[in-house]
């Protein structure tokens, strides 16, 4: 076992691989394909969006809150090993997490103030990032508006400004990206096929507001989230340190990122 | 605690991306959602493994070539089997050559460097110079690759040599270029017919006739890579530090996190020094 100043420490990797045979997480027209191309290849390098993978929103993502701290500006202190409290909320495919979930949550742990919130459903356990087929998005647990407003009051009277989830979305976008997108059979490509630069020449301001209600909430608060952790389950203590790692993009708004959990004894 | 942030940030256009023929291509941004249309951004971005502040491994060419850039290297790990104690709040110790605009470190220069840092078994080495700063990076474009200060191969050598010794596993430097810039530029930006303007790099066609008239990726130069001197006794080879100069101690804990890029050779990295 690793040490740090004589104490032994567990480090868990929570991050979704980045494979270049296929990603679980391009479903939506607002996903960019994830791809490497070799040398000698037109392409040569590494094409990817700001949220492939496992990744990193800030405030700043929307247009109301765009005056907010950029990528770049987040001090290392934000994200880097701040304490953070795992808050064990189970939930099956599809399921919501609910008001009374977020309520039970906090009655068994209150978090300190200052750490960030590491929401725990058991989703990123499951392997469905591993299976074909659009699964691993179209059937993850998400946040129920009313769950969303009471975390984010919740975390704001903590001082807490970074929410951590294993689910693949934070909200559930079925007022009109999941029906109309998934009504297209076969299924479209993600961001850049035809399908879906039309579909998001057409997605407008208001019907992103509709889609990702429970995500403005998060911005409103000023909460920075992090989506799509995968193996939570091994991590046995309730207190942890967590280091989000995303790309140092100047004036970006998301990333995808690196995840690691730190469990001291 | 404080924590020190070492990362070259990512924008497009910028000079490490601009600077070599196939080595480091340009960074691209392409904002698919905005804010005016969208109410949101999304953003494709067109990265390389050596974007940013990078980090390399021997097989750099992963997943597509496992033919390491040295023959017979100590590790050849991808960076999606790198265990993570070697990557997270893990040793290292800061080798001090203070060195001008353009200077190529020598081995007695590394010597000294070496004998006057607080250098245990096992630690991660970086080599500080002082020329990695945001402000400079910001403001010389692709100066600050043309104009950096680097190390000579026998200096590297020595360095390598030293680190299989003692055990260790990173190299991390605030030099823009490991390689001098005479040698990584031969006859692009710099040597006895260096091309201008400036060709962009590939899949400009002056990038394309370059890698027919090499016979494949190479940087050109008669002379030994100084960086090939390394990679061959390290986990990964790590460039373009920033703000080293703001770390107080002689040993710090690091913090090193590339992307975790399934059986990748190379990917830009976050680099926090924590200094108790």
């Amino acid at each position: 076992m690793p040490e740090c100043e004589g104490i032994p420490v567990s480090y868990f990797e929570l991050t979704l691989p980045l494979d270049h045979e296929w990603m679980p997480d391009e479903v939506f027209p607002i996903a960019a394909r994830f791809y490497l191309a070799p040398r000698g290849h037109p392409d040569k390098g590494i094409v990817l969006g700001s949220e492939t993978g496992t990744c990193v929103t800030l405030p700043a993502a929307f247009r109301e809150f765009r005056g907010t701290r950029r990528l770049h500006e987040v001090p290392a202190e934000k994200l880097f090993l701040r304490p953070t409290v795992v808050l064990d909320i189970p939930k099956n495919a599809r399921e919501e997490i609910t008001e009374e979930d977020v309520r039970a949550a906090f009655d068994q742990q209150d978090p300190n103030p200052g750490e960030a919130v590491l929401i725990r459903t058991g989703w990123g356990d499951r392997e469905r990032h591993k299976q074909p087929g659009g699964g691993y998005i179209l059937e993850t647990p998400h946040f129920s508006l009313g769950a969303a407003e009471l975390l984010a009051s919740r975390m704001r009277e903590k001082d807490s400004d970074l929410l951590l989830a294993d689910v693949s979305v934070i909200g559930w976008p079925g007022k009109h990206m999941i029906p109309e997108w998934c009504s297209l059979l076969p299924r479209p490509g993600p961001w850049p096929s035809p399908e879906a630069q039309m579909y998001l020449h057409l997605y407008s301001g208001e019907k992103v507001k509709e889609d990702f209600a429970v995500e403005l909430v998060f911005a409103r608060a000023g909460i920075m989230t992090v989506k799509r952790l995968i193996h939570c389950g091994a991590i046995a203590v309730k207190g942890i340190k967590i280091i989000v790692s995303p790309l140092h993009i100047v004036r970006g708004v998301s990333s995808t990122c690196r995840v690691i959990a730190i469990e001291e004894p | 605690m404080r924590l020190i942030d070492l990362t070259m940030p990512i924008w497009p256009g910028a000079g490490y991306g601009e600077i070599l023929p196939f080595t480091n291509t340009p960074v691209q941004f392409f904002e698919y959602m905005d804010y005016e249309r969208n109410g949101t951004r999304m953003t494709r971005m067109k990265l390389d493994g050596e974007s940013g502040s990078p980090f390399m491994t021997p097989p750099q060419h992963a997943p597509f070539s496992m033919t390491p850039l040295q023959p017979n290297p100590r590790y050849m790990w991808t960076l999606s089997e790198i265990p993570l104690e070697r990557l997270v709040l893990h040793d290292a110790t800061v080798v001090d050559v203070s060195a001008e605009e353009g200077h190529e470190i020598t081995p007695e220069e590394m010597e000294q460097a070496i004998a006057g840092s607080e250098y245990h078994r096992g630690d991660h080495v970086l080599l500080r110079t002082g020329w990695g700063t945001l402000e400079r990076a910001y403001d010389l474009g692709i100066d600050y690759y043309k104009r950096t200060p680097s190390i000579r191969y026998d200096a590297a050598l020595l360095l390598a040599g030293t680190m299989e010794r003692m055990d260790s596993g990173l190299f991390m430097t605030d030099c823009g270029l490991v390689n001098p810039p005479r040698v990584q530029g031969h006859n692009w930006f710099r040597g006895d017919s260096p091309l201008r303007p400036l060709p962009k790099p590939w899949p400009s066609m002056e990038a394309r006739e370059r890698a027919m008239d090499l016979g494949g990726p190479r940087h050109g130069s008669p002379e030994p890579s100084s960086y090939g001197a390394l990679i061959r006794k390290v986990i990964a080879g790590c460039k373009c530090l920033v703000n080293c100069h703001q770390i107080a101690r002689k040993r710090v804990k690091m913090i090193v996190l590339p992307l975790l890029i399934k059986k990748g050779g190379a990917s830009p990295c976050r680099f926090i020094a924590v200094e108790d």
